[in-house]
C-alpha cells in the first residue's frame, strides 16, 4: 500500500482560532478516503491544505508538513500551480467556467502547454469528458456553455476540467450536496472507476454517500481526527464512542 | 447518549422492550415447563401452550419494527448491529418457545409410574438449559459478555447429559414395554430441551457480534 499523500501534525489557524489540531493523516494511492464530520469540524479547511487552497485566505496558517510523492508541498521548491496539476479540486457548487464544454476542459491542457496541436487538444478533451462520463451526452454540443448542462452533467464537466491535467489526487468538497438522487448515484459511479486512476479524498455530509463510495474513512470532530480505518468498519464497529455516536445520529 | 432524533431513539427503544418481553416471557415459560414435568399439572402445560402465541406475536412484531427501521433510517454501527442480531435472535428465541411447548405438551401425559430418578435427570437438564438461557439474555441486554463464558461448554454438557439420559431411558424401556410412549415422550422433552442448548448458542453468538463486532471465532 503506497501512500499518494501524507500529513504530519499539521494544524491550521485562522487568525488567532485554531481549525485543525495536530492532524496526521495518510492518503493511499488509488483509494477513495471520505473526510466525515459535523459542520465547522475542520474537513474542507483540512481538504483545502491539500493543494494549498488555503493559500487565497489571508488570515489562514497552515504548520506541519503536507508531502505528495514525499515531497513537502509547503517547503520543497515546487509552484502551486504544480501542485495544482497534480491535486485537482472539485467544489460543492459546480462551477464550469463561463465558456463551451470544450474549452472548460481545454482550460486546463492549454495552461500547462500540454499541446498546441488541435487535434491532440480533441483527443484530451474527448478523454477526460469520456473519463468523467460525460462524453455520449455531449459530444455533438461541444461548443455549447458548460453552464448550459444539467446540475449533475456541469458537476462531471468539473471532474473532466479537473482530469484533464492529467493529476494524481482529486479532492472533492461535498461534490453531490447540489444534485439529485439520481445524478448523485452517477457521480458516485464514476468516483468508483476514477479511483483506478486517480487517489480521491472526498468531504461529504452524508454519512450513506462515504460508506458507498469510500474505502477508507476519517471522522473529524472540533478540528480533531477523531477515528481513521477502513470505511466498513468505521459503518459497522469503530472503535471510537465518539465515531459510534455521530455516525448513528446521537449528535452533530 | 441518546439519538438527536427523538422518534428514532423510541423505535431503537422500542424493540429493545419487546424483546425484553420476550426474553420474560420465555424464561417464565421454561419455569412452567419444567414444573409441568415434574407435576404432571395439565392446567399450567395448557398455560405453557396459550402464551406460545405471544412469543409468536413479539418476533413478528419486532421483525416488522427492524425491517421498518432499516428502510427508513438506514442505522449504521451499534444501531446496526443491534437491529441485526434482533432479527436472528428472535427466530432463535421463537424456536426456544416452540420447544418449551412441546416440553409442557409431553410432560403433563407422563406416567407417575414412571421412576422419579428419570424424572430428576431432566429437571437438572432443563435447570441446565434454562439458567443458560437466562445469561444469554442478560448478556443482550446488558450489552455485556461476563455471563457468556463457556456457553459453547455448558453446551456440550447439556448434549452429554441428553445422550446418558437416553441411553437410561432405553434401557428402562426395555424392562418396561408397558411404558414404551411415556418413555418416548421422556425421549422428546430431552430432545427439545437438548435444541433449547443449541439455539441459546446461537443467541450468544449473535450477543458477541452486537458487542464486539465480529464473531467468537473470527
Ligand atoms: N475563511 C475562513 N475564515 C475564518 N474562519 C474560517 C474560514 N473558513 C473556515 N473557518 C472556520 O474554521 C472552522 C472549520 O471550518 P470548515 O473547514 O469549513 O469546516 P467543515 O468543512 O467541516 O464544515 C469553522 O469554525 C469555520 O468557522
Ligand atoms: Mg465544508
Amino acid at each position: 500500500m503506497v501512500n499518494a499523500i501524507t500529513t504530519e501534525n499539521v494544524n491550521v489557524f485562522y487568525g488567532d482560532k485554531q481549525a485543525i489540531n495536530n492532524i496526521s493523516l495518510n492518503f493511499l494511492k488509488n483509494k477513495v478516503t471520505a473526510l466525515i464530520g459535523p459542520s465547522g469540524c475542520g474537513k474542507s479547511t483540512f481538504l483545502r491544505c491539500l493543494n494549498r487552497m488555503n493559500d487565497v485566505i489571508e488570515i489562514c496558517r497552515v504548520e506541519g508538513k503536507i508531502s505528495i510523492n514525499d515531497q513537502d508541498i509547503y517547503k520543497d521548491q515546487i509552484e502551486v500551480e504544480q501542485l495544482r496539476e497534480k491535486v485537482g479540486m472539485v467544489f460543492q457548487k459546480p462551477n464550469p467556467f463561463p465558456k463551451s464544454i470544450y474549452d472548460n476542459v481545454a482550460y486546463g491542457p492549454r495552461i500547462h502547454g500540454f499541446t498546441d496541436k488541435k487535434n491532440e487538444m480533441d483527443e484530451i478533451v474527448a478523454t477526460a469528458l469520456k473519463k468523467a462520463g460525460l462524453f455520449e451526452e455531449v459530444k455533438d454540443r461541444l461548443n455549447d456553455l458548460g453552464t448550459s448542462l444539467s446540475g449533475g452533467q456541469q458537476q462531471r464537466l468539473c471532474i473532466a476540467r479537473a482530469i484533464a491535467v492529467k493529476p494524481e489526487v482529486i479532492l472533492m468538497d461535498e461534490p453531490c450536496s447540489a444534485l439529485d438522487p439520481i445524478a448523485t448515484s452517477i457521480i458516485e459511479e464514476l468516483i468508483t472507476e476514477l479511483k483506478e486512476s486517480y487517489t480521491i479524498i472526498i468531504v461529504t455530509h452524508s454519512m450513506q454517500q462515504a460508506a458507498r463510495v469510500s474505502d477508507k474513512t476519517a471522522f473529524f470532530h472540533l478540528g480533531n481526527l477523531i477515528e481513521e480505518g477502513d470505511t466498513t468498519k468505521i459503518f459497522t464497529k469503530p472503535d471510537n464512542q465518539k465515531t459510534n455516536d455521530y455516525i448513528t445520529g446521537r449528535f452533530g | 447518549m441518546q439519538h438527536t432524533d427523538k422518534n428514532y431513539e423510541n423505535q431503537i427503544n422500542l424493540i429493545n422492550e419487546n424483546l425484553v418481553k420476550m426474553g420474560s416471557i420465555l424464561e417464565q415459560q421454561f419455569s412452567d415447563a419444567l414444573k409441568v414435568v415434574a407435576s404432571r399439572d395439565q392446567n399450567l402445560a395448557n398455560k405453557v401452550i396459550e402464551k406460545d402465541d405471544l412469543i409468536n406475536q413479539l418476533n413478528h412484531d419486532i421483525s416488522d419494527l427492524v425491517f421498518q427501521i432499516i428502510a427508513m433510517r438506514q442505522p449504521m454501527a451499534d444501531d446496526l448491529r443491534f437491529l441485526f442480531c434482533s432479527i436472528k435472535i428472535i427466530r432463535d428465541l421463537e424456536r426456544i418457545g416452540d420447544h418449551l411447548t412441546t416440553v409442557a405438551k409431553k410432560g403433563y401425559r407422563v406416567s407417575t409410574n414412571i421412576p422419579d430418578q428419570l424424572i430428576e435427570k431432566l429437571e437438572v437438564l432443563g435447570g441446565k438449559a434454562s439458567v443458560m438461557t437466562h445469561d444469554a439474555l442478560n448478556c443482550l441486554f446488558e450489552r455485556k459478555l461476563a455471563q457468556a463464558d463457556q456457553i459453547a461448554e455448558r453446551d456440550d454438557i447439556i448434549d452429554t447429559l441428553h445422550g446418558n439420559f437416553i441411553k437410561d431411558v432405553l434401557s428402562y424401556m426395555k424392562e418396561n414395554d408397558d411404558f414404551i410412549p411415556d418413555s418416548l415422550a421422556l425421549i422428546q422433552i430431552s430432545k427439545g430441551i437438548e435444541r433449547i442448548g443449541d439455539y441459546v448458542t446461537n443467541i450468544m453468538e449473535e450477543v458477541h457480534f452486537l458487542i464486539e463486532g465480529k464473531y467468537n471465532n473470527s
